[in-house]
């Protein structure tokens, strides 16, 4: 046993439970109790490893568990410490998975670098402005095909293809193969979620849909090579920084990482944000008051309350400190958000929703720092896009009965959840 | 014609930008994208003044 | 052989003179004069970079001198010119009478200084020889007064703030940076002072320096209270080199007085921070880095076409401004006025829009280094400031991260 390995073993495990299966199937109500108490008392505790049920690692021995704001923010700064390299998610995995699965937000640098400089291609205002336009476009395409309705699943029919046009708009892919797409790209949060698998076996799941995607990806690239066309893949297949270009496997790793960051990210944005809107109507009439005006400072303070992702995990590069906690090489080290969102010392009532809130110091696109999601802005854009148009159009639309809710650790998932709405009359 | 950026030495001035927006950008953090790296040849003119322009000599031209 | 073509001057606007002299065709003799010691270099990151601490940085020349060899430059550095004769077309040049077929006046501008004695510490930022000796006192971890609260002063500031080092800046304008950005945009920069914890005087004037055995101790206040210093900057402006052109004929009213074609008498022409332009209704010195540039470029290019009687060129470039202050960046485009919109957060990033009537004038952003040069653009092809707003609803500002 190596001596970080000894060091590991006989640490003594923290009482509060964040590693079971049953913890990640309740609410985000129940797992705040539990945050509070790790923020008031024992800022970084030590953890058993979570229950996995993918892939058994037998060297796997724990994690640490950062639950305060500062903290979250320190170890994303600190990433010559705390790196990415080596997973960004909780479980251990077979490497195989991990290159192909996670790209570049699972890098480091100075590879990170070189990479994240050609990947900023895609988010570029110039990018932003070109697909302002669809972005409002598809809001309204959505909320037409649902309008006649009264009543619709809302995660179908809204929150999942809300992310999945404006991505397939942004980055060029044909309408054949959206649906393909968004579907498989569940697996990579949701192979836990028994609701998504119906039955398969995880392991070969995530593989099976890992393939798909980066097959779809690969036929993309190569008709971009051989005729360009004005869109993300294309600009991707020409950026160049420093003499480099990305590689295919990168080109096709990032792709897989839009497809997932970008879907499953905004798609629970959204239904969160659908939800506490109908939870707090005081707030959404505040809203509804000067949509235009507030709908910016509201995007926030709905990407805080929905903290679409609960975890990253980084690893110690060596022997370091945090917070007091004596980390040692190797070990895990997890970041909470919805903790950190939930951070007192930080959020006045963060139990409050506050469509008002300003500022909004949340940490739902990271804590700044190289791994900063890449697509905030794109996000925020989709967001407003969709209640703008939601309330404008459906001004009584409202939640019944409670949301069915994943029981993954990364995303903050919700897999069904019924609206209702007066019926829009058709334009003559 | 290849639009070589050196990328430790940019430091996101947005000069080049200035002189051919539809080859360089800056992003919102900062950095440079250049986003036709092999322009036809008729800008070269054009291409060697947005090098030029470059404060730090991040920039040049190969072939 | 032709007479030669002289530039006077030999930073930014000199080197872009040269160069642009060759691009242009122009294959005789090139004499760059400078006073100086130093080949051309950079100047920006001298109160930005040079001052920040780690190891000692090498003077930023933009060219080694085996390029300007192979330009054909004739380098006369360390050699202050002294006198002009228009008529002649001769340049005085420690004695020696140079005779030039085309002149570049480029000679810039100095930092202004505070009346009275200068005790040692106390320095302006213009030169690398000044920016080694504040770089220097930082490096003692000094305790800093700057006098002024421009961007130079700003910067100083930062990078004494950026070690640790306590700082006062001390501002004679009740409101600084005003006349400069803006009355919306000067009091959000002025508040980065307090928020990186730098001490803001404001309404404060010099009386003088207190010394001790020729080394300052401390700068005196109008109303008698005096900050302990041992490093003090000053950093309230800059007058254009002009005093060695007393008698030569060239109109001079705080700058060179030149046309729209920066042509300022027969074969004479101007650049750079020494440059007054008057054309129609446009009159302007302006001391930025990318106004040297073009500039320089245009009266080298124009030197060239007046020996060879082709027509000169005009140009009239949208004025392009930076500053890196606290972690921050700014950044002007256009020309700020008084009817100013404020978009974004207070703490950044921000945009200030200047508006002319319904026509944008100018842009001021802070740590928007995506976005300024959209509003470049749009200044340059005389924009509405309804253009501004389709530009920023398109692609909304970033948020902080």
């Amino acid at each position: 046993m190596s001596r970080s390995a000894e060091e590991r073993a006989a640490r003594p495990y923290d009482p509060a439970d964040l590693s079971s299966l049953a913890f990640w199937s309740g609410t985000a109500a129940d797992r705040e109790r539990v945050f509070a108490e790790l923020r008031r008392d024992r800022p970084v505790s030590w953890h058993r490893p979570v229950e996995n049920g993918l892939f058994e690692d037998p060297n796997d021995q724990g994690f640490w568990a950062v639950a305060r704001h500062a903290d979250l923010v320190e170890v994303t700064r600190r990433h010559d410490d705390f790196l990415s390299g080596q997973g960004i998610v909780f479980e251990s995995m077979p490497q195989e998975l991990l290159d192909a699965g996670q790209g570049f937000i699972a890098m480091d640098p100075p590879r990170h670098t070189k990479v994240r400089r050609l990947l900023s291609s895609a988010f570029t205002p110039k990018q932003m402005a070109r697909i302002s336009d669809r972005i409002e476009a598809n809001a309204r395409r959505i909320v037409d095909d649902i309008a006649h309705k009264g009543e619709v699943d809302f995660v179908a029919e809204v929150s999942a293809l809300v992310p999945m046009h404006n991505i397939c708009d942004m980055v060029g892919i044909p309408e054949q193969h959206r649906r393909t797409i968004a579907h498989e790209a569940q697996f990579a949060g949701g192979w836990r979620d028994e609701d998504l698998m119906q039955g398969a076996e995880p392991l070969t799941r995530l593989v099976q849909s890992t393939h798909t995607v980066r097959g779809i990806a690969q036929e993309l690239i190569t008709e971009r090579r051989a005729e360009p066309q004005d869109d993300l893949l294309t600009a991707l297949v020409q950026a160049e920084v420093d003499g480099e270009r990305l590689t295919d496997d990168e080109i096709v790793s990032f792709f897989g990482l839009l497809m997932i960051a970008g879907n499953d990210t905004t798609r629970q944005s959204t239904s969160h944000g659908m939800k506490a809107l109908t939870d707090y109507p005081d707030q959404r009439a505040w809203l509804v008051e000067d949509l235009d005006g507030r709908m910016g400072c509201a995007v926030e303070e709905i990407v805080r309350w929905a903290s679409p992702i609960m975890t990253f995990r980084r690893t110690a590069a060596r022997d370091t400190e945090l917070n007091g906690a004596r980390i040692t090489e190797g070990d895990k080290v997890v970041m909470f958000y919805a903790s950190a969102n939930w951070d007192e010392t930080v959020f006045e009532h963060p139990e409050r929703l506050d469509l008002s809130r300003s500022p909004n110091p949340h940490v739902s696109f990271g804590g700044g720092g190289i791994h900063h999601c890449l697509g905030n802005q794109l996000a925020r854009r989709q967001l407003a896009a969709i209640f703008r148009e939601l309330l404008t159009r459906l001004p009584d639309i409202e939640v019944v009965g409670e949301p069915v809710l994943s029981n993954g650790n990364f995303f903050h998932g919700v897999n069904r959840m019924q609206v209702r709405f007066t019926p829009e009359r058709r334009a003559a | 014609m290849r639009i070589v950026l050196d990328s430790t030495k940019c430091s996101s001035l947005g000069m080049c930008e200035s002189v051919a927006p539809d080859v360089f950008e800056v992003g919102d953090d900062g950095a440079l994208t250049v986003l036709d790296s092999t322009p036809p040849e008729h800008r070269r003119a054009e291409m060697e003044q947005a090098v030029a322009a470059c404060p730090t000599g991040a920039l040049s031209i190969e072939g | 052989m032709p007479d030669p073509l002289v530039v006077v001057g030999a930073s930014l606007a000199g080197l872009r003179a040269v160069e642009a002299a060759r691009r242009a065709g122009f294959d005789g003799p090139l004499v760059l004069v400078g006073a100086e010691p130093h080949l051309p270099y950079d100047r920006p990151p001298l109160s930005k970079a040079w001052l920040a601490a780690g190891p000692a940085p090498e003077v930023p020349t933009y060219r080694p001198r085996a390029d300007l060899d192979e330009l054909g430059v004739e380098l006369r550095l360390g050699t202050p010119a002294s006198g002009l004769d228009v008529d002649a077309r001769e340049v005085l040049l420690d004695g020696e009478r140079l005779r030039y077929g085309a002149l570049v006046v480029a000679t810039g501008a100095a930092a202004r200084t505070l009346p009275g004695e200068q005790p040692d510490g106390v320095h302006v930022l213009r030169t690398v020889d000044d920016a080694r000796d504040v770089r220097a006192g930082l490096e003692r971890g000094a305790r800093t007064v700057v006098v002024g609260a421009g961007f130079i002063g700003s910067e100083v500031a930062s990078a004494a703030r950026a070690r640790e080092l306590p700082v006062t800046v001390v501002e004679a304008a009740p409101a600084p940076l005003v006349r400069a950005v803006g009355p919306t945009a000067a009091p959000l920069l002025t508040a980065l002072h307090g928020r990186a914890g730098t001490d803001l005087r404001c309404g404060a004037g010099v009386a003088g320096f207190e010394q001790h055995g020729g080394r300052v101790t401390g700068v005196r206040l109008d109303d008698g209270g005096v900050l302990p210093a041992d490093l003090v900057v000053v950093g309230v402006g800059a007058a254009p080199c002009t005093g060695w052109l007393d008698g030569s004929g060239l109109a001079v009213d705080d700058g060179v007085v030149c046309d729209g074609a920066l042509r300022a008498a027969p074969g004479v022409f101007v650049a750079g921070d020494v440059a007054r332009v008057r054309d129609g209704d446009r009159d302007l010195r302006v001391e930025h880095w990318t106004s040297a540039a073009e500039q320089g470029a245009l009266a080298g290019a124009n030197a060239v076409a007046s020996t060879a009687g082709e027509p000169l060129r005009t140009a009239s470039p949208v004025p392009y401004f930076w500053s890196d202050v606290y972690g921050s960046r700014v950044q002007l485009v256009g020309r700020p006025t008084d009817d100013t919109e404020l978009l974004g957060a207070e703490d950044g990033p921000w945009l200030v829009l200047y508006r002319d009537g319904d026509r944008l004038a100018g842009a001021l952003g802070l740590d928007l280094p995506g976005r300024i040069m959209k509003f470049r653009a749009l200044v340059a092809r005389g924009a509405g400031i309804d253009d501004a707003h389709e530009l920023v609803r398109a692609a909304p500002l970033p948020v902080a991260s």
